[in-house]
């Protein structure tokens, strides 16, 4: 998998603004991605050397629109872990 | 926070002023807007006032830049323009040179605006100035015509049957265009067509050609129009006219005596009281108009005499109000407007460039006048206005105080200052000046203008 395709988006929130002071860094990726090609995807994207890498598959939450269900996508968080060295600077805004 | 400023004054009165702020200003004003915006944005996965400032600057940084340049030329402008000599006219709004520009935080800022500035003005000398007094008299022959326009308002209209139309009648007839074979043009056709016979007041000029007509006769008349005919309809064409006189009145005017004079008014007792009050009007009115002429003779040289650089938007200005007021004759239609020029084969723009030599020059003699009234300090005292308020409260035959309240009402007391002032310095320039006497002209001429 490329590795553009693997990392899909920063999350960006208060709660992970504040974990990037632990140098852990949130990312949104794909579904069928594993935490080793999340590594590797981050390597040739900032070139930097995740030292953990942490993923939660996030379910979709039940929504409703009038009397129609559903629900929103089910969708794959990573939380890495950086040597205190490095950082991801383009780390940004969505 | 200006840390440096240059000013040049350019031809046309134009100033371009450049401004240096310093970073730390620049700084001041980023940082304030960075911390209100953070309190009150709201960006998805913070709580409202919890967003850090970093993600604001990664999110939003051009926009707050921006913005900071705008609050920082606005304040720092307002700062220099009240230090500065050359104040901007109320209507020219500072420009900026470079629209591009945008103030980095920490940095220094310079800019540099332009705008019009109320012109510098050398006076030419306004004293000594020579000009030539018509002179006047009224005639015999300009009482008579006062007078005869009198009797005409007070004329009386009757029928007079079975007598022939002579000049001066006011017939009412019918009439239609015919063609080669003498059947009517279809919608040329006129009834009730009223006019004073020999006054010239028709399409068709038939004036001379009704004369010795009487009632329900009726008359083929044919009649040739050159091609500089008024009526562009009829300029260069043969036309048959079929007309037809229904009513014949007679104009009677009253005697010139004493009746007519109390008719006129009840101020008038004899007639010598209605001549003498035509007498003293039409001097008023000469005067007026002398003195009008002396004032503009006298401008025009205080003008030549003098230095001054219109800027461009004093005078667009004027063209605009000059094209409004154009309008306003027309109903403030300005789209008609436009449109008949165009069959004129002229544009707005034609029209402005024919009046800008009229409007500069108008522009210059009120800065002229201005100029004067400020090193001569004329001004309108309380007690002149109320004078001119008295004077108006008689004529209506109201108390001073009610004309007063009018005045004020209309919000007409400052122009009525400004008049007196006007008038005040038309009549210290006058006494400047070296008045030899004129030309003598007939009092019409001086009244139409024609001088």
């Amino acid at each position: 998998m490329e590795a553009s395709k693997v990392i899909i988006a920063p999350v960006v929130t208060e709660k992970t603004n504040r974990l990037k002071e632990v140098k852990r860094y949130v990312f949104r990726v794909d579904s069928r991605a594993n935490k080793f090609q999340v590594k590797r995807a981050l390597k040739e994207m900032f070139n930097v050397h995740c030292t953990e890498c942490r993923i939660i598959n996030v379910k979709g939450k039940p929504k409703r629109v009038r009397y129609k269900l559903g629900y929103t996508a089910t969708w794959k968080k990573a939380i890495v872990t950086l040597p205190k060295d490095e950082t991801i600077s383009a780390f940004e805004g969505a | 926070m200006i840390s440096q400023k240059e000013v040049n004054l350019k031809e046309n009165s134009k100033v371009f002023l450049k401004i240096t702020v310093p970073g730390t200003e620049v700084q001041k004003e980023y940082d304030e807007l960075l911390k209100e915006y953070c309190e009150k944005v709201q960006i998805k996965g913070f709580r409202k006032g919890k967003v850090p400032a970093e993600v604001l600057i990664r999110k939003y940084g051009e926009e707050i830049k921006g913005e900071t340049t705008y609050s920082v030329i606005k304040k720092s402008l307002d700062e220099a323009i009240q230090t500065v000599e050359e104040k901007p006219l109320g209507y020219s709004m500072p420009e900026l040179i470079d629209q591009k520009v945008t103030a980095e935080p920490g940095k220094d800022f310079t800019y540099e605006v332009t705008y019009d500035t109320y012109p510098k003005v050398e006076l030419g000398d306004y004293t000594g100035i020579k000009a030539e007094k018509l002179q006047y008299a009224i005639a015999d022959e300009d009482l008579d015509r006062e007078l005869k326009a009198v009797q005409d308002r007070n004329s009386v209209v009757k029928e007079i049957k079975d007598a022939a139309v002579k000049k001066g009648h006011i017939i009412t007839i019918d009439y239609t265009e015919l063609d080669a074979d003498e059947n009517p043009v279809e919608g040329t056709a006129r009834e009730g067509f009223v006019f004073e016979v020999g006054t010239g007041h028709t399409l068709h000029k038939i004036d001379e050609d009704v004369v010795g007509m009487k009632a329900g006769e009726e008359k083929i008349i044919k009649k040739t129009y050159d091609k500089e005919y008024d009526y562009k309809e009829l300029a260069g064409r043969d036309i048959i006219l079929k007309v037809k006189v229904v009513v014949v009145k007679e104009k009677i005017l009253p005697a010139l005596d004493d009746e007519l004079a109390q008719d006129v008014s009840d101020k008038f007792k004899t007639l010598d009281d209605l001549k003498k009050d035509i007498t003293d009007r039409l001097t008023k009115a000469a005067e007026d108009k002398i003195k009008e002429q002396l004032a503009t003779q006298i401008i025009e040289q205080i003008v030549a005499a003098s230095k001054m650089d219109l800027p461009s938007t004093m005078i667009d200005l004027e063209l605009e109000q000059s094209w409004r007021n154009f309008c306003q004759q027309f109903n403030n239609r300005e789209d008609i407007v436009i449109k008949a020029l165009e069959q004129d084969g002229k544009t707005k723009e034609d029209l402005y460039k024919d009046w800008r030599p009229n409007v500069e020059k108008k522009i210059k003699a009120e800065i002229v006048l201005q100029e004067i009234e400020e090193k001569q300090k004329i001004t309108a005292s309380e007690e002149e206005v109320d004078a001119e308020v008295k004077k108006f409260a008689d004529e209506r035959g109201i108390e001073f105080e009610k004309a007063k309240e009018q005045y004020e009402a209309a919000k007409m007391l400052d122009y009525l200052k400004r008049s007196i002032t006007r008038e005040k310095t038309f009549d210290y320039m006058i006494e400047q000046a070296e008045v030899k006497k004129g030309k003598k002209i007939k009092l019409l001429d001086l009244l139409q203008g024609n001088y």
